[in-house]
């Protein structure tokens, strides 16, 4: 077994073996036993060219149990996290790109040409894990197609009546006779057909590898007194957002959701589902039996003599006749908005606010119109958006594939045009086309009678989840080992490295964060974990921390202390759309941004990450790395960041960790615009700002550091050499020295 | 070709019987029930909830007009306000 020690002497196991994988023959079903609370990583599958969808699906032969399915594709799981420790289900649920995690015993995972990891040829690793106290004797089966996507598939709940969700008129009994296409011999049977129809109507040009489930039922609704009656409401039942920086106040945020193409942006839940390949509960967690991805209600006193006169609803497919309600085309109006055809952008006080801070993808969408370059909708201030809200031309959904929507009339503004009343209408405003487009179903007034089909919002919700075009797997940002920080928090960083490379695939990361305490102190904690798909997830220690603090005890004996200790993120995907990189804070200039979320005393706080020194500033020989003086003695060590300067010199900024007189964790710095190996420096410490608190920062100095590091070799002290004496300036006190010890890089080189 | 190569693939493990029983190396679970616990999602679906009304004129023709719905009905998974962020 692979031993390493980090400069805090973290002595970490890798994943030693990649255990035998078992490799599942697509069409056959294979049967397995897992042990109580237990999991495997050893199953595997391959895809070969031209397969368009893939389906998984794991089913227990024992009643009761709570079965789960994780999937990937291009290295398998871990089978032990970075701490050599077993797996949780929440670092495997980082490492799938398709999860499948219900409470209950089925979980499916199906997916298509056209999901943002999309089906590709080569092999395909799965996880599953029995989350029951008893043994479950579980099948798997894989099946692979090369057909065609299929339309949609709606599954509708008749059955899932609640206080205010009625079903039995679905059953009503009462005769009726066949009208206008719908053969049912009773109410309810008509009832339900024209349902069924509507979600035909709605289903076209849609594709889904996922079937979407509806609830329908009844409940009284409002009458107005003025003579007007609502009909029918809906909703998407659930939004779905890909936001590790989103932590509320109980600990608990977002599940990671790789299958989004976009984020930072909620999803409905029926795209969601289809986007993740599984049913919305089994990407919640928990019940599925009484669980849907949207849901309609009707209006059950439609019908009454007091309400509109006694109108019915029309049940019929074809158009409505004058004084009857349109029933299919109210429900696939209202089912479109379910769909995900909905801003969630405010229009009630505060208008204009978005939903905890985040954009929705619908909203991500849409521009001003009236200035160019059109503004993004989701980037104007709250105020910006009430206002263009009410511009009555002036919000456009710009996506060429609306615009150019056969027998879309021509209107002399960019793309489609978004109904923008003043004053606003509640509901009515943002989530609707301009009442100009007659011909279509999604304007607020449903259009001309007899519309059935959602026109030009087919290539609307396309966007917000439903795209059926083939798209290419993804490849993940490959940030680059060495400091990053945020430019709203300088002086505070990350040394970020990578140190080897895990048995099933994975590269270990470590991560120092060097930042000051209350007092502004200098105090540093130390991650380590796996980047998967770009995203850095701290391994857990024994105590569930990620985010660690030590106590230094002796030379290889540190401690660490778990009340100090938290949980970091470092996510590089799409970090220019997230909350943190949108700060208002001027980042057009940066290179690759991460977006860094990390909990330490309770308090959590998401900071946008770039490069200190540019990977193009790097040197030929460059130093940066983790340093460290070897196993017989760690706890403490260095950040190396070295930048070339003009054709022959070096910038060399290192950050020495090191231990007061108590243990504890300060960090001092050396700085020198010409690097010379065997040079003197003076060693600063800097007094800071705590990581909430206003800029603030001076230095003073400790000590003197003699760096004598020329070859940067992994795992190799060679020539270099590292001589300090320093004394923490603080009340604890602490001298602390080492005189010309053995130094080597504990990293990997830079790349 | 390919696609040859695949239909032959497909057909001839359509046919394989099943299922297969094998052994696969197990590992147990570190514990964090809390992390699999079914996550309490934001009350977002007030904002989003529309309801279609009707009123009939004189004429007899219908009006249709959708709004927000969300006063009106719970259409919450579970209940949760949406001001928790940390």
């Amino acid at each position: 077994m692979r031993r390493l020690c980090t400069a805090v002497c973290l002595c970490l196991a890798s994943t030693s073996l990649l255990a035998q994988s078992v490799g599942l023959v697509p069409g056959q079903s294979t049967a397995f036993s897992l042990p109580p609370s237990a999991y495997t990583t050893a199953l595997h599958f391959d895809v070969p060219a031209g397969a368009t969808s893939i389906k998984v699906e794991l089913e227990s032969d024992t009643p009761n149990v709570d079965l789960d399915l994780f999937l990937r594709f291009g290295n398998a799981f871990s089978s032990q996290t970075a701490f050599g420790r077993p797996m949780t289900f929440e670092s495997l649920q980082e490492q799938a790109q398709y999860f499948a995690v219900s409470g209950g015993d089925e979980e499916t995972i199906a997916l298509g040409r056209s999901n943002y990891r999309p089906v590709r040829e080569g092999r395909w690793y799965l996880s599953v894990l029995n989350f029951a106290t008893i043994s479950a004797n579980a099948r798997i089966k894989v099946e692979v197609s090369s057909a065609a996507p299929q339309p949609v598939q709606f599954d509708v709940r008749f059955d899932l009546p609640s206080a205010n969700c009625d079903v039995a008129p679905w059953n009503d009994a009462t005769s009726a006779s066949p009208v206008g296409g719908n053969p049912g011999t009773t109410l309810g049977q008509q009832r339900r057909n024209a349902m069924l129809e509507s979600l035909r109507q709605l289903s076209a040009g849609l594709d889904s590898e996922t079937p979407i489930t509806v609830r329908a039922c009844w409940s009284d609704l409002n009458v107005g007194t003025s003579g007007g009656a609502t009909l029918a409401a809906a909703s998407p039942d659930d939004f779905v957002i890909d936001d590790r920086s989103l932590v509320f106040s109980d600990g608990s945020s977002y599940r990671p959701s790789a299958f989004l193409p976009q984020k930072y942006a909620f999803y409905a839940a029926a795209p969601a589902a289809r986007l993740g390949g599984t049913r919305a509960c089994s990407l919640r967690g928990g019940d599925c039996a009484n669980s849907t991805d949207m849901t309609i209600i009707y209006n059950r006193r439609i019908g009454e003599s007091g309400v509109l006169g006694g109108a019915r609803f029309y049940l019929g497919y074809n158009t409505a006749p004058a004084g009857t309600l349109d029933f299919v085309g109210v429900s696939v109006h209202e089912l479109g908005h379910g769909l995900g055809f909905v801003s969630l952008t405010r229009l009630s006080a505060p208008v204009g606010a978005k939903p905890l801070g985040r954009d929705d993808i619908f909203s991500r969408q849409i521009v001003d119109n009236r200035v160019f370059p059109n503004p993004s909708f989701v980037r104007l201030s709250d105020a910006g958006r009430a206002e263009v809200m009410t511009s009555l031309v002036g919000l456009s959904w710009i996506d060429e594939r609306a615009a150019n929507h056969p027998g879309l009339p021509v209107i002399g503004f960019p793309g489609v045009l978004l109904y923008a009343p003043n004053p606003i209408q509640p509901g009515s405003s943002l989530s609707h086309l301009d009442s100009f487009y007659s011909n279509e179903i999604m304007t607020p007034t449903l259009g001309n009678r007899g519309i059935r089909q959602l026109g030009v919002a087919v290539p609307m919700l396309y966007a917000v989840g439903w795209d059926p075009q083939p798209s290419t797997f993804p490849t993940a940002p490959a940030p680059y080992a060495g400091l990053w920080y945020d430019r709203d928090r300088d002086a505070h960083g990350v040394d970020f490295q990578r140190n080897y490379t895990d048995a099933a695939g994975f590269d270990i990361y470590s991560l120092i964060f060097y930042t000051y305490d209350a007092n502004g102190r200098p105090e540093w904690y130390i991650a380590i974990g796996p980047l998967i798909d770009g995203v850095f997830s701290a391994s857990l220690d024994a105590a569930g921390n990620g985010l660690v603090r030590y106590r230094y005890l002796g030379p290889s004996t540190s401690q660490a202390i778990p009340g100090e200790s938290g949980q970091v993120v470092l996510d590089f995907n799409q970090a220019s759309t997230s909350p943190a990189c949108n700060d208002g804070t001027p980042r057009a200039d940066a290179g690759l941004l991460g977006v860094m979320r990390f909990t330490l005393g309770g308090a959590s706080d998401a900071w946008c990450m770039e490069e200190l020194v540019p990977s193009a500033a790097r040197p030929e020989t460059d130093l940066t790395g983790t340093w460290f003086a070897g196993e017989s003695d760690s706890g403490w060590g260095s950040s190396v960041a070295t930048l070339a300067v003009g054709a022959s010199q070096r910038l060399l900024f290192s950050t020495l960790y090191y231990p007061d007189s108590s243990g504890a964790g300060r960090w001092a710095f050396v700085n020198t615009s010409d690097y010379q190996p065997g040079q003197p420096l003076p060693v600063f410490e800097r007094r800071g700002y705590c990581r909430s608190c206003p800029t603030a920062i001076s230095d003073v100095q400790i000590g003197t550091m003699t760096p004598a590091l020329a070859q940067p070799i992994q795992g190799q002290a060679g020539s270099n050499r590292l001589t300090f004496d320093l004394t923490y300036a603080g009340p604890e006190g602490g001298r602390f020295t080492r005189n010309n010890v053995p130094y080597q890089l504990l990293s990997a080189p830079a790349q | 070709m390919h696609s040859l190569l695949l239909l032959t693939w497909l057909g001839a493990a359509a046919a394989a019987p099943e299922p297969v029983m094998i052994e696969i190396p197990a590992h147990a679970l570190a514990s964090n029930v809390a992390a699999k616990a079914p996550r309490a999602t934001p009350d977002l679906t007030q904002r989003a909830a529309h309801a279609l009304s009707a009123r009939i004129d004189a004429n007899g023709r219908v009006h249709y007009n959708c709004a927000n719905a969300g006063d009106t009905l719970d259409f919450r998974f579970t209940a949760r306000s949406a001001s928790e962020e940390k």
